[in-house]
């Protein structure tokens, strides 16, 4: 019973239905949100302080941030995520032809342009009923396994790095930072640091080694991203059933080249993450609850196997556990679900607190998938997008364009962590010449390149945090790498075999077709759900990482992933007045998920679009 | 019979001329049509055409391998600055470089997605991957709603725009 919230149970055999004698089974009471003892508190208490962090820096896009601070107790008593910008790309879709999806969907995310691309693809090919050969899918493994080598370096070393440099250290926590030029780093023989002071100073903006080497090391995996992708970041050859790029031996070979090339900074990565994390445990036990919540993780996988790999929607739980990223759910550390079905029917989205309207009230397309598993009304494939701005911004109804999704109603959170998680706990990974799934950690034997072969370990962890998830970042890289590294071994092999074909041709169907495509991005979970009719899509819905970390509250009041991880954060800074407190820790806890809002860097309005990030809210231009 | 190989010196002068924006934006969209129309005209060795939109901090990095390097760089773009719209301003850029603050506030918002004209040049100034000429040649939108086509303002500018990168590609 991987349920406990919706009303699905199984038979037998199985098989999911809704439970009986419910007249209504997805409806629902949505509970008001309080903030009277907020308000009194901040009218009462001097030291109790409303912190508007807009826009938060270093993220990529258009994030804001609200909370109530306690400066005496240190404490945070409220958070509120703010998109700020109009996602406008489900509305764009609507009524176009979907082989301009994955060309258009790729410009949601001008970091990350071609996991849409194969998202949408997916999509696509599952409503064609069209598969696309082996070397086609394990050219997309490659490229997409490199993609998060560039993506997440700059994550690490130019977004969240700085928050660990000796210039915000010194500042927001001088008794650290003379801690830190006393404490000999632990694996100095690989990256050369002696103390940690001196690898703090590497993470300095501009100047510091490792923001440079970070910048760097985003060159070579776009090298060999390009080469089969045609460009970065929105790839031209990702198509319907496959790539429409030929390939041989040549750009084999140069992405080989290109894949070991980047692996040492990778290995040296994890042991720089694994040096920060355990200085802040060891300097101070509480920095463990900086940007801690529940471990509520969702993934939808990624990376299919070539040779087992139909693309239907049927077959979606067997091909989905062949992947490299196991799909999955974790609920309170615990793994209840790796199938694809049970993943896609416990997906809801609400909108009581974001600028939308609903879409119930207009009849519901699907009760059931199309294996006929029940799904809400609220599901994807039901969905429908209506913005509605309001000229006011209010945090007890509505503040933010992110939407709130949920599964089984459960607070979620998306990551290169949950993919690693899940893969790890579910032991069902079927590619073993790089990887081992053991239960509770995920083993990587990385080759020998300038520094030696490794066999590195990412432990699932006992704590959550925002050190843990920057440090899964590190291994994630090296993972990313194996797996593309795996995958070129399999392209060789298929040209070997003469298997060359790289795509699938297809005809456009004019009938009523539905589809999804079960991806990932750099930060994680990626679905793109298509429905589709008269060779025109009717409805489009995208659900990125950052719609589900951002989430606003839910209808029952449940902060989203990021609201919770700030609130659960104590303020370790250190000072004395109020106009000395920085936010240190609670800019720690939010950057540490990679937010990506470029997804809404896109604003219509009636008169003009805007392209960057604002300060303001969107619905204040509308 | 077997051709000799011909053996070319590399050009003394390498231009490289680039439109950098995003697309579907009408006249924010300047610099990506006129590469587009720019990139079908037949050029002499040491002149190439490319869609620059893809981030400065991967545009810089690519300019620093260039081998051999450029030595002039044309840039085309709708920038609003305050102008007179639908006309076209061309100058060269020889600015100083901002504060620490506002390099890594620019490389930062590169790094998240956002395509600009002067992260570009200010990234690229920064990581010391400029030629040592850049031109640029930059159209003040008249429209910058979502669309596909130019603006009638700007539509006839585009032949401007073309000949005047040429003109500068070709100079000696």
């Amino acid at each position: 019973m991987c349920f406990q919230n919706l009303p699905i149970e199984f038979d037998e055999q199985g098989n999911p239905y809704l439970k009986g004698g419910v007249t209504d089974p997805y409806a629902y009471q949505t509970r008001e949100i309080d903030r009277s003892q907020v308000e009194e508190l901040l009218k009462r208490n001097g030291h109790v302080k409303e912190m508007s962090l807009d826009p938060v820096t270093r993220v990529a896009g258009a994030l804001a941030f609200h909370s109530v601070v306690d400066l005496e107790k240190r404490k945070v008593y409220e958070a509120n995520s703010v998109a700020s910008l109009f996602r406008g790309y489900e509305v764009i879709l609507k009524g176009r032809d979907p082989r301009d999806a994955m060309f258009i969907s790729s410009r949601v995310c001008g970091v990350c342009g071609g996991v849409h691309s194969v998202a949408s693809s997916l999509a696509i090919e599952m409503a064609f009923g069209i598969t696309p050969p082996p070397m086609g899918l394990a050219l997309r493994n490659i490229q997409l396994g490199l993609d998060f080598c560039l993506d997440n370096p700059l994550h690490l070393y130019v977004l969240a790095g700085p928050d660990y440099s000796q210039i915000v250290v010194e500042r927001t926590n001088p008794a650290l930072w003379e801690k830190a030029k006393k404490t000999e780093c632990r694996y100095t023989d690989i990256h050369g640091f002696k103390t940690m002071a001196e690898l703090m100073e590497a993470f300095n903006p501009l100047t510091g080694k490792l923001y440079i080497q970070g910048i760097h090391a985003t060159r070579v995996p776009r090298e060999a991203y390009s080469l089969l992708f045609g460009k970065y970041p929105h790839p031209q050859t990702v198509v319907p059933g496959g790539l429409s790029s030929t390939v041989t031996l040549r750009e084999l070979n140069e992405t080989h080249n290109r894949i070991i090339r980047t692996i040492d900074f990778a290995k040296m990565g994890v042991f720089i993450w694994e040096e920060i994390t355990a200085f802040f445990y060891e300097a101070d036990p509480k920095y463990k609850e900086v940007g801690t919540r529940p471990m509520n993780f969702m993934d939808s996988g990624i990376w299919d196997d070539p040779y087992n790999y139909d693309g239907t929607y049927e077959s979606a739980p067997e091909w989905g556990e062949r992947r490299w990223g196991t799909p999955g759910i974790v609920i309170d550390g615990k793994l209840v679900t790796t199938n694809l079905h049970h993943i896609n029917m416990g997906l809801e989205e609400f909108v009581e607190h974001s600028f939308y309207e609903s879409w119930e009230n207009e009849g519901i397309r699907y009760e059931t998938d199309p294996s006929g598993n029940p799904i809400s009304p609220h599901h994807p494939w039901n969905k429908e997008t209506k913005p509605k701005p309001t000229q006011k911004r209010s945090w007890k109804e509505r503040y933010t364009w992110d939407t709130a999704p949920r599964w089984d109603r459960h607070v979620m959170e998306a990551g290169t962590y949950a993919r690693m998680w899940i893969t790890a706990a579910a032991k069902k990974l079927p590619h073993t010449r790089f990887l081992e799934s053991t239960g509770h950690s995920l083993k990587m034997h990385t080759p020998k390149t300038l520094l030696p072969p490794m066999e590195l370990e990412w432990k699932i962890p006992e704590v959550w945090n925002a050190f843990e998830r920057n440090l899964n970042r590190a291994y994630h890289i090296v993972y990313c790498q194996l797996v593309a590294l795996d995958n070129l071994y399999i392209a060789f092999e298929l040209m070997k075999q003469g298997k060359t074909k790289t795509a699938t041709p297809y005809e456009v169907p004019q009938d009523e077709r539905i589809g999804v495509g079960f991806w990932g991005a750099g930060r994680g979970w990626l679905t793109h759900h298509l429905v589709m009719d008269k060779g025109a899509l009717v409805d489009y819905q995208i659900i990125t990482p950052s719609t589900i970390n951002a989430s606003p509250k839910d209808p029952w009041g449940h902060g989203g992933a990021y609201e919770e991880a700030v609130v659960n954060t104590p303020i370790l800074e250190e000072y004395d007045k109020p106009e000395e407190f920085t936010g240190i820790d609670i800019f720690r806890a939010i950057r540490s998920f990679d937010p990506c809002m470029p997804c809404t860097t896109h604003i219509h309005s009636d008169t003009h679009v805007v392209t960057r990030e604002v300060n303001t809210c969107a619905c204040g231009i509308v | 019979m077997k051709a000799e190989p011909v053996f070319r010196p590399a050009p003394a002068c390498r231009a490289l001329i680039g439109g950098v924006g995003y697309r579907w934006l009408r006249d924010a969209s300047f610099g990506a049509v006129a590469s587009d129309a720019l990139a079908r005209e037949e050029w002499p060795p040491g002149v190439e055409v490319a869609d620059l939109g893809y981030g400065a901090l991967y545009v810089a990095q690519d300019l620093a391998h260039a081998d051999p390097p450029y030595t002039r760089l044309i840039l085309i773009a709708g920038v609003e600055r305050g102008r007179e719209p639908g006309r076209i301003y061309m100058s060269r850029w020889d600015e100083p470089l901002p504060d620490a603050e506002e390099i890594q506030e620019r490389i930062r918002e590169a790094g998240g997605g956002v395509i600009d004209l002067d992260h570009l040049l200010i990234v690229s100034r920064y990581f010391d991957a400029l030629p040592e000429e850049v031109c640029l040649i930059e159209l003040e939108p008249a429209d910058t709603t979502p669309g596909e086509a130019l603006s009638p303002q700007a539509q006839p500018l585009l032949d401007e725009a073309r000949a005047l990168a040429r003109s500068l590609a070709l100079a000696h």
